[in-house]
C-alpha cells in the first residue's frame, strides 16, 4: 500500500495567485478570435439595451414636449385674461411681483413681454402683476389695479380691496373634483409608464441572459479541459467575469447610443429638430443611459457567471461530457 | 524527486520483479454508480489495478464496459462511489479544490479522443496554457513549449490554431500539451478513436516513442488492436470488472496466434 504524503501548501499557492493580467490577456484575445460570435452576443446586449434606453428616453421626450407645450399654452392664455381686463398690452409698463417664480410664470412673462408689455422699467407702472408663491412682501404700489394670478394670494388681495385699491383676481380656480379628476389621470400615465418600462425591462433581461448563457454553455468543454490542465474554479470564473464586463460595456455603449439616437431622430421627424432639443433634458436624458448602463452590465455579468460557475464546479468529466 | 528517465528504464528491463517498479497510480476496489433517474447503473464494480512508472499501459475494452469511467477515475476527472485512487501516494479523495488543481496541472497530463484544444488559441499558447497554470515565467513556458511541439513534429507549426490543421496533428498538439508539466503519468483516452488508421498508428508510434524516450508512463483507453503491439501490459474491462491483467510477452504469443 502507497504511503500518504500531502501536497506542501506552499506547492500549491504557485498556482492559486494566477495575475489578472493573464486571465485579461486571455480573455481579450479570445474575444478578438472569436470575433463573429462576439459580435453576436454584443449585438443581443447592445439590442436590449437600446430597447430599454429608447423606451425610456421616448417616455422622457414626450413628456419633456407636452409639457413644454403646456407651459406655454397657460403663458398666452393669462396674457389673453389680462388683455381683456386691461385692454392692449403694447408699450404697457408693469411692475412684477414675484415670490419664487415657477416656470409657468417665466413662460408667461416672456410671452407678455413678446406682446410688446414693458415688464418693471421703473417708470411709472399702469398695473401690478402678482404672481407665484405666497403673499407678496414688497409694497404694492398705491393707485394702480393689481392682477393677481396666484390663487394664495387671494387672501392679502381681498385685504387691499378692503382698502379700496382695485384688485383683478386672474387665476383659474379648479373645483375639488377637477382637481381630483386630473390627479388620477396622472397617476394612470405614471401606471402605464412603469409598465410598459417594466415589460421593456423584461425583455431586456431575456435578450442578454440569453446572449451569454449561450456563449458561456457552448464552452462548457473548453471550461471541462482548463480544469483538466490544472485551472481554478476561480480561474474559469475570473476569465468570464472578464469577458462579459468587457462585452456588457461596449454592448450597453452602442445600445445606449442608438437608444437615445433613435428617439431624438423619430421624434424630431414628427415634431421639428426645436420643438424636440428646446422641451428634452439632456441631464435626464444622461441619467437614464447610466441606469442603462448598470443594467446591462449588471445582467451580462450575471447572466454569465452563473453558468460560468455551475460548469467549473462540475467534475471535470461532466463538463467534459456536456453537449449543449 | 522523480527518478530518471534512464534509472525507470533499468528499473524496468533491469529485474523482473514486480514489487521493486515505482507506483505512479493504484486503484483499490473503485466502484463508480450513476444515477439513470431512479436506476442506479454500476459503470464500476471494484477495479483494483496499480500503473508502475514508465510503463505503456493499455486498457481495454468494448464500449460500455466502464473504461471511460475508469480512466476518469484513475486521471482524477471524477471520484469514485466508493474505493479509493492514489495517484504518486495521494488519495485523491482526500485533496481539496486546490490540490486537485494542483494535481491535475503536474502530474497528470490529458489526451482525450477528441483532442480538446482550445479553438481560440495557437499552438504554442495550448501547450503554454498548462505551464502559465503552473507559475512558470512566459519567456520558459514558450521556450519549452516550442521544444515540445518540435518534438512532436509540429516545429514549424507554432502559429497555428487547431481548426487550421489535420486531426492527427491536432493529436499531436494534445500529446505537447500533455507533457507540458512532465507529469508523472500520461492517460489518453481513446487517442485514435477519431483518427483514420494511418494518422492513428502515427499517434501511436508517437506515443511509443515518447514512453521509450522520455520515460513517460501512459496509460491508454482504447479498443483499437493496434495498440497492443506497444503495449507493456493491458488491462482487459469487461462489465466494470477488471477481467484480465496481461503482461507483454504473454500478448507476443497471443498476437502470434492471430497471425
Amino acid at each position: 500500500m502507497p504511503e500518504q504524503t500531502t501536497l506542501s501548501s506552499s506547492e500549491v499557492q504557485d498556482q492559486v495567485t494566477l495575475p489578472l493580467r493573464v486571465a485579461f490577456g486571455i480573455c481579450l484575445r479570445g474575444i478578438r478570435t472569436r470575433l463573429g460570435r462576439s459580435a453576436i452576443t454584443l449585438f443581443g446586449v447592445g439590442l436590449g439595451i437600446a430597447f430599454l434606453m429608447a423606451v425610456l428616453s421616448g417616455f422622457h421626450i414626450q413628456r419633456a414636449m407636452s409639457a413644454h407645450a403646456a407651459l406655454a399654452r397657460d403663458a398666452d392664455r393669462r396674457v389673453a385674461m389680462l388683455r381683456g381686463e386691461a385692454g392692449a398690452l403694447k408699450g404697457r409698463a408693469f411692475l412684477v411681483l414675484a415670490r419664487g417664480p415657477s416656470e409657468a410664470d417665466a413662460a408667461f412673462l416672456r410671452a407678455l413681454a413678446a406682446q410688446g408689455a414693458v415688464l418693471d422699467s421703473g417708470s411709472k407702472p399702469s398695473g401690478c402683476l402678482v404672481l407665484g408663491g405666497s403673499g407678496p412682501e414688497a409694497p404694492m404700489p398705491s393707485g394702480v389695479p393689481i392682477f393677481a394670478f396666484d390663487s394664495q394670494v387671494a387672501e392679502a388681495a381681498k385685504a387691499l380691496a378692503a382698502e379700496g385699491q382695485v384688485v383683478k383676481h386672474l387665476g383659474i380656480e379648479l373645483r375639488p373634483d377637477e382637481v381630483a379628476r386630473a390627479q388620477a389621470r396622472e397617476r394612470q400615465a405614471r401606471y402605464r409608464t412603469a409598465w410598459i418600462a417594466g415589460v421593456a425591462l423584461l425583455i431586456t433581461v431575456g435578450c442578454i441572459a440569453n446572449a451569454m448563457l449561450m456563449s458561456v454553455t457552448e464552452r462548457f468543454r473548453e471550461i471541462g479541459t482548463m480544469k483538466c490542465l490544472g485551472a481554478l474554479s476561480g480561474f474559469v470564473v475570473k476569465l468570464f467575469l472578464i469577458e462579459s464586463l468587457l462585452l456588457g460595456l461596449v454592448g450597453a455603449a452602442l445600445g445606449c447610443a442608438v437608444g437615445v439616437v433613435v428617439p431624438l431622430a423619430a421624434y424630431s421627424y414628427t415634431f421639428g429638430l426645436v420643438r424636440v432639443f428646446a422641451a428634452a433634458s439632456f441631464a435626464m436624458l444622461g441619467l437614464y443611459a447610466l441606469l442603462c448602463m448598470a443594467a446591462g452590465v449588471g445582467l451580462a455579468i450575471v447572466a454569465a457567471i452563473y453558468p460560468a460557475r455551475v460548469a467549473a464546479k462540475m467534475v471535470p468529466a461532466s463538463a467534459l461530457a456536456s453537449h449543449v | 524527486m522523480q527518478p530518471s528517465a534512464a534509472a525507470i528504464q533499468d528499473l524496468l528491463y533491469g529485474m523482473d520483479d514486480a514489487s521493486a517498479r515505482r507506483t505512479v497510480v493504484s486503484a483499490r476496489e473503485v466502484w463508480k454508480v450513476y444515477q439513470m433517474g431512479a436506476v442506479e447503473t454500476p459503470a464500476l464494480r471494484g477495479v483494483s489495478l496499480d500503473i508502475f512508472a514508465g510503463e505503456y499501459m493499455s486498457i481495454m475494452g468494448p464500449s460500455g464496459s466502464g473504461k471511460s469511467t475508469l480512466f476518469n477515475m484513475i486521471g482524477g476527472l471524477d471520484k469514485p462511489t466508493s474505493g479509493k485512487v492514489f495517484i504518486d501516494e495521494v488519495d485523491i479523495a482526500q485533496l481539496d479544490a486546490f490540490e486537485l488543481a494542483w494535481l491535475r496541472c503536474r502530474k497528470i497530463g490529458y489526451i482525450f479522443q477528441t483532442f480538446n484544444l482550445i479553438p481560440v488559441m495557437t499552438c504554442l499558447e495550448n501547450v503554454m496554457l498548462p505551464m502559465v497554470f503552473a507559475g512558470l515565467p512566459a519567456d520558459d513556458a514558450r521556450d519549452k513549449a516550442a521544444g515540445l511541439l518540435r518534438l512532436v513534429g509540429l516545429g514549424e507549426r507554432l502559429k497555428h490554431k487547431p481548426p487550421q490543421l489535420s486531426g492527427g496533428q491536432q493529436q499531436r498538439v494534445a500529446c505537447a500539451r500533455a507533457l507540458a508539466n512532465d507529469p508523472a503519468i500520461v492517460l489518453a483516452d481513446e487517442p485514435t478513436g477519431n483518427l483514420d488508421l494511418k494518422t492513428g498508428e502515427e499517434i501511436i508510434d508517437l506515443l511509443h516513442r515518447l514512453k521509450a524516450e522520455r520515460g513517460v508512463t501512459i496509460v491508454s483507453a482504447t479498443h483499437d488492436m493496434k495498440m497492443l503491439a506497444v503495449s507493456d501490459r493491458v488491462v482487459w474491462i469487461r462489465d466494470g470488472l477488471c477481467d484480465r491483467i496481461e503482461e507483454r510477452k504473454a500478448l507476443d504469443i497471443k498476437v502470434g496466434e492471430i497471425r
